[in-house]
């Protein structure tokens, strides 16, 4: 692995703020005083308005109160916005980033340029106008409990600086030398190119038709349909004022009813279609993924907000390829970075499935992309598993509405088409059954799992810390346990489930030889 | 049915035929049956004892409030009688100079393999009620989100030589721990 000192990858870069003259403490971009203050009020515009417009409502007489809450708690956000600028300052030293900040609890942060694994800049449409980047810097840090589900990731944010800056720190923060033993992969091969970025994987507008087929679109017609309704609330506009809502109820409960139910499910769709497609536009649009020549993977995307993620290459563990079950239909398929100490990182945008393959082989720098390789299937005792997982809660709920109808509480209705729950569940089980698999190809654990979200990942064996077996009492009357690999990434560990306890014990001993031998016996 | 295909004389592969594990060497101390009895004991109390409140107090308590307070405490009285028993037989540990190996559980169980070489932190924990029993649990954290090694039932001395013992072999072991 060779080792570039950083003088020589970039040299008109300085890497230590140190060694200049008055300490190298930088402030953010001055820019920050224009653009936070608004972006303050804009967070707020909503109740800021509600209260405008409720206190100019006030009778003759009463003071309008809401008025000047609306106006004092405004000049505050102002304040905290220019207060932030005043208050944060950040320096870069040659083992240290230190970031002094908060204007009523100060907070001094200092992380160890070693464990920097991403540097994330995002830039929404105010910053763009003024060239800022809003800097998160990644240090695996992880707060909220040891047994907390969702860690919080503690980062080192700065918000913001100006896009030049954003990229310098990118470069000085990953492009380090990186330790021999961390940056070594199975295949031995050099990283550093000697020239600029190469470009991994680009937009390409045919992906667009799998827009459709991921959730987007229901969540951006979720998420409109909330904030109208919040707005109304909150200005008391009730929907039977307005006349064309009467008109439209009118017109729904003269026609019959399964050309209603018609109407509003091609509607529905259309909606939720062009839904997704805009969210997908927004989020994706100049979608670049590239292998910087310092030793980093960086993905750019956005429409209106711009994102650029960066990893250090050292701290790659693997890759995930999701298939959510609309998009495995239409042989679509999205692909993230399973990166040590930080979250997975979406290196691929709903796209073809052989494009996944095919990032993923990239971004690991292999030859043939272990997500394509063939996966062991596990033994039938698995399928009636699964079968049991999936029928017994639809069984319950049945029985439960049942029982309702059974002492007159509820009608008929409900259970009756709750039993078409049944073959969905049965189907849904099946497919879970089949999706099951594992592989360990080329130095990387690959185990294949779920029906609605089907998910392959790929996981370096060298990544791999320890093993969890589990062996629920369901699992023992059929001989099955389900083995897991814990790793130091955000997911905490891969499973294998439900396979065999022979076979689930070799494949651990295979993957870390000598870890477990001590403790297997025949 | 073979998971993997390599070679037969590759490390580690010289176990073939159907492969278990064997149970960890100690068994964490016999005060953690008191300990386990203990500590659910609580919960089923205020159980029983707020539904049977509801069914005296209230002006028109159901009538099935009697059947569901007979019911947890049947159940009560089964998992506290059956549980600390299933776990004393369960619950083991062991640790080598190369990993740190845990059997848990009573109904599910779950064994856990931690190497030495990835330990970051190892800490004592003593609840009130361990410390009234003299009990202790000794975490085992790695890189790993999935959660630390636990080693619960131990008895206070015992936590502490675990302790310095893997404390000295981590630090003899050399590696960054992610």
């Amino acid at each position: 692995m060779s080792e570039r000192p950083l003088d020589t990858i970039t040299p008109t870069l300085d890497s230590n703020d140190a060694e200049s003259a008055d300490g190298g403490w930088h402030r953010l971009d001055a820019r920050v005083l224009a653009v936070r203050p608004v972006r303050e009020l804009l967070n707020f515009a909503i109740p800021l308005i509600v209260l405008f417009i409720s206190g100019s409502n006030a009778g003759d007489g009463e003071t309008p109160w809401g008025r000047y809450v609306g106006l004092a708690i405004a000049t505050l956000l102002v304040i905290r916005g220019v207060l932030h600028w005043f208050t944060t300052r950040y320096r870069i030293t040659g083992e240290q980033v230190e970031l002094h900040t908060g204007v009523l609890v100060r907070k001094r942060l200092a992380v160890p340029r070693d464990r920097i694994r991403t540097v994330d800049a995002k830039s929404d449409f105010l910053h763009r106008i003024f060239g800022l980047a809003d800097l998160r810097i990644g240090t695996g840090r992880q707060t909220g409990g040891r047994k907390s589900k969702d860690k919080k990731e503690d980062g080192l944010a700065l918000s913001a600086v100006s896009s030049v800056e954003a990229d310098r720190l990118r470069q000085v923060l990953l492009h380090r030398s990186i330790p021999p033993r961390a940056a070594a992969t199975p295949s031995g091969a050099t990283r550093f190119d000697a020239g600029a970025a190469t470009t991994l994987a680009a937009l390409d507008p045919s992906w667009l038709k799998y827009a459709p087929f991921t959730l987007s679109g229901l969540a951006a017609v979720g998420a409109v349909g909330a904030f109208t309704w919040r707005i109304m609330n909150e200005l008391h506009v009730a929907p039977d004022r307005i006349g064309l809502w009467h008109s439209l109820i009118d017109r729904v409960g003269a026609a019959p009813i399964y050309l209603t139910v018609l109407v509003a499910a091609i509607g529905l769709t259309l909606v939720v279609t062009l839904g997704s497609v805009v969210v997908y536009v927004f989020a994706y649009w100049n979608f670049q993924l590239t292998r910087e020549h310092g030793g980093s993977l960086r993905v750019r995307r956005g429409l209106l907000t711009t994102r650029s993620d960066s990893i250090e290459e050292g701290r790659l563990r693997g890759v995930e390829v999701v298939e959510p079950l609309a998009l495995r239909m239409v042989g679509g398929a999205r692909c993230t970075a399973v990166v040590g100490g930080a979250a997975s990182k979406l290196v691929l945008p709903p796209a073809p499935r052989a494009e996944a393959d095919r990032v993923a082989c990239a971004v690991l720098e292999l030859t043939a992309s272990p997500t394509t390789a063939r996966l062991v299937r596990h033994s039938r005792r698995a399928l009636a598993r699964r079968l049991t997982r999936a029928l017994a809660p639809t069984l319950i709920v049945i029985a439960t509405l049942g029982a309702g109808r059974w002492f007159d509480v509820l009608p008929d209705w409900p259970w009756e088409s709750a039993l078409v729950l049944v073959p969905i569940a049965a189907l849904l089980a099946v497919d879970r059954f089949r999706n099951l698999g594992h592989a360990l190809t080329n130095g990387y654990l690959v185990s294949r799992s779920g029906s609605i979200s089907r998910k392959t990942p790929v996981l370096r064996q060298s990544g791999i810390i320890g093993w969890r077996v589990r062996r629920s009492v369901f699992q023992r009357r059929v001989g099955l346990v389900t083995v897991a690999a814990t790793a130091g990434i955000s997911a905490g560990e891969y499973r294998v489930i439900d396979i065999a306890e022979s076979d689930g014990l070799a494949l651990a001993n295979a993957a870390t030889p000598g870890l477990l031998t001590p403790f297997l016996r025949e | 049915m073979s998971a993997v295909s390599t070679a037969p004389n590759a490390p580690g592969t010289e176990l073939l035929g159907r492969l278990r594990l064997r149970e960890p060497e100690h068994r964490v101390h016999r005060k953690a049956i008191l300990w386990w009895t203990l500590r659910p004991l609580f919960f089923w109390l205020v159980v029983i004892a707020g539904q049977l409140v509801l069914l005296n107090l209230a002006p028109d308590a159901p009538s099935w409030l009697l059947g569901t307070s007979g019911a947890s405490a049947g159940l009560g009285l089964l998992h506290v009688l059956v549980m600390p028993q299933w776990r004393y037989r369960v619950h083991r540990w062991e640790t080598t100079e190369e990993a740190v190996y845990t059997q848990t559980g009573w109904l599910n169980q779950e064994w856990r393999i931690a190497p030495v070489s990835r330990i970051q932190t190892v800490d004592v924990e003593r609840g009130p009620l361990q410390q009234v029993l003299g009990l202790a649990t000794v975490i085992v954290t790695t890189a790993s989100a999935a959660g630390p090694v636990h080693i619960a039932g131990v008895d206070r001395e015992t936590a502490v030589r675990l302790v310095d013992e893997l404390t000295a072999n981590t630090q003899a072991t050399q590696g960054d721990a992610t």
